[in-house]
This record gives C-alpha cells, structure tokens and sequence, in this order.
C-alpha cells in the first residue's frame, strides 16, 4: 500500500467507522421489552450486527493482526485445540468441572437480570413523568446495569457453548437438552396466556376510557383518547408478542421432535396436507384475480404509496370521489 | 439475483407491502401464470400455518389470529368472513377437509399469508428462503402429479388406479403446459424478473 492509497484508506475508513457508529447510536435495544428503537424488530437487529461488524473491520489499525488470528469468540475452539499440550489433557475433568460451574451460574444470573429487570419497571412506574435529575440519573444507570447484565448472560451462554466444543468435554446429554427445551415451552405458555389476559383487560380499560367521554373540558378528552390510544397500541403490541412466542414454541416444538427422533405422522405432514389442498376444487382464473386484487385493495391501506405516486393516487381516487358524488349520494 | 420466480416475486411483493409491484408482476401472467400463482399461494399459505400453529391444537389461537387479520387490515369488517378464515386455517392444519376455493376464500387466503408473514417479522433473505421452499414443495406436487397422470395413461382406462385418482383434481392436468415445471414459464430465462420494468 502506497502513501497515497494508505492516506485514501484512511479517509474511507474513518468515515464508515463514523456510519457504523451512528448506525449503532440509531439501533439501540430496549432492554425491558427486547425491541431495536430504531427499527423496531425484536433486537439487536441485522442493521446493528452489520454495523457491529462495520466498526470491528474500520476501527482496526493497519499494523494490527488480522481478525483471523485473533481472540475472536469464534476462534477460540480452534486456537485452544492447537495450544493444547497432552499433557493438559489429562486435566479433563477440570475442563468439565469449568463447564459444570459456569453451567451452574446461569440460573443465579438470570434470576438476578429478571430482578434487576423488576426494579427498573417499578421505578420507571413511579418516576416515569418526574423531572428530577436525582430519579432520572437512578433509572439511566439501572437500565445501563441491565444492558450489562443480559449481555453477561449472553457471553456465560456463547463460552458455555465454545467449551463444549473443546475435546474431550463432556457431550451434552439429549435427555436434559429436552426437558430444558421442554421447561422452556411450558414458560414461553405461560407467558402467552398471561399476555392474551392482560390484551383483554387493557381492552376493556381502553373501552371504559372511551365512554367516558362526558367531560365538557376538551382538554380532559384530549387526554383520556390520548391514553386509550396508547393502551390500544400497547395492546396491539401484545398481540405480536403473542405471534411470536406462538412461532417459537412451534420451531422448538419441531427442534425437539427432530432431537429426539420422533418422526412425524405421514398423514400429518407438510407434504400429505399440501396433496390435499392441491388437489381440491381449483378457482377458476377470473376467480383468483378478483380474489388477489381484493387482497391488494385491502393491503394498500395499510401501505399506501409514498411519494409523487402516491400523491396523484390520493389525488385521482378524491378526483374520482367527487365526481361520482351526485350519483352516489 | 435471488433465484425466485414471478410468482413468488409477487407473493414477497405483497408481503412487504410493495402493492404496485405486486400488481405489476400479476398483471403479466397468462392463466397458466395464475394457476401457478394459486399453487404457490396454497403451499406459501401452507407453510406460514405450520410455522404458526400445532396440529391438533384448540382453536382459541386460531380464533384469535383470524380477529387480528381482521383488525389490522379489514377496517370495514365485511371482507374477510372469519368463518372462512377459520376454516382455511383448519383446512391447512389437517383438522377438517379443504373447502373449495372461489374469489372469497383466495382473498381471506391471501389476507393470512400476509397476516402470518407480518407476524413472523421475517428478514428479506429469510422471505426468499421461506418462498424458494414452498416454490419447491410446490415442484414437487406437480411432478408427482405429472408422474401418477402416467402411470394412469399407461394403466388404461378401465384400471383400478383410475378410480383413485381424485375428481377436484383432474382439471389441473387438462393443459399441457402445467405440468412442464418452471422451464415452461414463459420468458423466465429471457427476463428472470418480468415485473422489474415499471
């Protein structure tokens, strides 16, 4: 590399460090509800890895070791298997006393995140609307211990599944892989019921909002819609919670099935049910354009077009209102 | 490029609320294209339902996934027939028979691929990922279908397999083109992305 070129590179370097940063500054994840801010996908997500990566692969100097070579998580069985001497090895059953109690840590960690989680839900409740700095300074720096302690438990999580790939550890046994998976269903259930509950009771707490609307002030009903419109959106929200913990009970569902070779029932699978929908009175096509176009008429509502296209669509569909207004009327 | 063809382009169209697209991908398609376009709905349907619900289970989630299809996107409540709805999904999961489709049942059907898509918050590979394989499965069908189509032509007329062979199915084998897989596509290796050109 050239000066000329190393000065260019620099110049690039800095500014794509600079867009990663920002972009990780945008894609922040909510620590209590699991949600990116800045898309909000359930997080950390794919903006952010790639702009984590980005600011790995820019921030590094030139004379730094290649990302090959060095203590990346995903190296580190591979490292380890090479500096490994044999006569180390014969300290296996400390590699599998390590993993036992970093095993055993977990439980502990998780409980004190949930905790730590309950914590800052309660003073958030309470100081949420206070402007004092002596609350807002407890709550930023409860939610910032939080970050740590979930990405703790990410990191004990990722080493715990490194070490079990060093040689001779212990193989994970089948049977606890499925009653964890198994415990964490019934959890992910549970979760699921309470959720549709409190969706109904906010519905209800939202629809009494509504009706009591009898108030002369305008500024009182501006409020009370104001905060059953949030409590509609919280519910709303719900509901995708409810979707997804729907969906990944279903995968684990067939993880597990598949980890314990469980074979599914011909007549029940994707294929068989797939032959009978197939194979079923077909539409004719007149049928499925008008089926389809419906479909679309009801999708664009919700995503109608932006920019000049959706401008003169907007502007066309009024033009046409008004013009068969006198027969519609 | 993404290896997907037209009408999985515009069912992934739909799905990211690309709705001038999709209706520029559909505006193309001869009636061999829209026969195609509703095989590949059933199995995209087919797979968002597998990956949502269990067979076997209540029909609680069930209810509940239809009323927020409906709240999300039919804000008139008149045009998606929960029953319909319900007893698409049912159909898919195995638990009741499939019912015949007509301009009704292809909306509801449509509306629940997009409500289900919605719902997973799939990432745009993982869209095509999940469209390459109901494309697939949907290959699959038709060249087992072209497959027992002849052995009946070679059985004969009058033999028993004749008699197994269903009756709502016939009329997608009548065309000649149908069962030629996706290189019959008409201009698919000219123009792998028809709908692209505005």
């Amino acid at each position: 590399m050239n000066a000329l070129s190393e000065t260019y590179y620099s110049r690039y370097a800095r500014a794509r460090a600079a867009e990663a940063r920002q972009a990780i500054e945008r894609h922040v994840v909510s620590a209590y509800s699991g949600v990116c801010l800045g898309c909000g996908r359930p997080g950390p997500c794919a903006e952010r890895h790639q702009a984590e990566r980005a600011l790995a692969r820019f921030s590094r100097r030139p004379g730094d070791p290649s990302p090959d070579n060095r203590s990346h998580p995903s190296n580190w069985s591979t490292a380890r298997r090479h500096t490994i001497s044999p006569e180390r090895r014969g300290g296996d059953g400390l590699l599998n006393t390590a993993i036992r109690t970093a095993d055993g840590t977990v439980d502990a960690l998780r409980a004190a995140c949930l905790a730590a989680t309950e914590a800052l839900e309660r003073a958030n409740q309470q100081v949420d609307a206070v402007e004092h700095p002596l609350p807002r300074t407890a709550v930023a720096n409860w939610d910032s211990a939080l970050d740590l302690a979930w990405e703790s438990l990410t990191m004990v999580y990722s080493g715990l599944a490194e070490a079990r790939r060093l040689p001779h550890s212990e193989p994970v046994n089948i049977g606890d892989v499925l009653a964890g998976l198994k415990v964490a269903r019934l959890g992910a259930g549970r979760a699921a019921h309470e959720v549709d509950r409190v969706r109904r009771q906010l519905a209800t707490a939202e629809d009494w909002l509504r009706r009591d609307q009898d108030d002369p002030l305008a500024l009182a009903l501006a409020l009370a819609l104001a905060a059953a419109e949030r409590w509609a959106r919280a519910g709303s929200r719900l509901d995708l919670v409810a979707a997804r913990l729907a969906i990944g009970s279903r995968a684990l569902d067939r993880y597990a099935a598949n980890l314990a070779g469980i074979p599914e029932p011909a007549a029940s699978s994707v294929t068989a049910r797939l032959d009978r929908l197939l194979t079923r009175a077909r539409p004719t096509v007149a049928q499925t354009r008008e089926g389809v176009r419906a479909a679309a008429g009801l999708v664009i509502r919700r995503h109608p077009w932006g920019g000049w296209r959706g401008f003169m669509a907007r502007w066309r569909h009024e033009a046409w209102k008004e013009l068969t207004r006198p027969w519609t009327a | 490029m993404d290896s997907l063809n037209p009408y999985s382009r515009a069912v992934r169209d739909l799905a990211l609320g690309r709705v001038r697209e999709h209706r520029h991908r559909l505006g193309r398609l001869d009636e061999t294209g829209w026969r195609r376009y509703g095989e590949l709905l059933d199995s995209v349907f087919l797979l968002c339902v597998d990956r949502r619900f269990r067979p076997g289970q209540d029909h609680a989630p069930v209810i509940r996934f239809v009323a927020s299809v409906r709240e999300r996107y039919d804000h008139s409540g008149v045009e998606i027939d929960p029953v319909t709805a319900e007893a698409l999904v049912q159909a898919a999961l195995g638990q009741r028979e499939p019912m015949p489709m007509d301009a009704t049942t292809i909306a509801a059907q449509t509306m629940l691929v997009v409500g289900l898509l919605d719902d997973e918050g799939l990432s745009p590979a993982e869209l095509t990922d999940l469209l390459q394989t109901a494309k697939l499965n949907t290959a699959e069908q038709t060249a087992a279908e072209l497959n027992t189509a002849a052995e009946l032509k070679t059985a004969g007329p009058g033999s028993d397999v004749q008699q197994d062979r269903p009756e709502a199915g016939g009329d997608r084998h009548d065309d000649e083109t149908h069962g030629e897989a996706e290189p019959g596509v008409p201009g698919r290796s000219a123009d792998p992305d028809p709908g692209a050109a505005p």
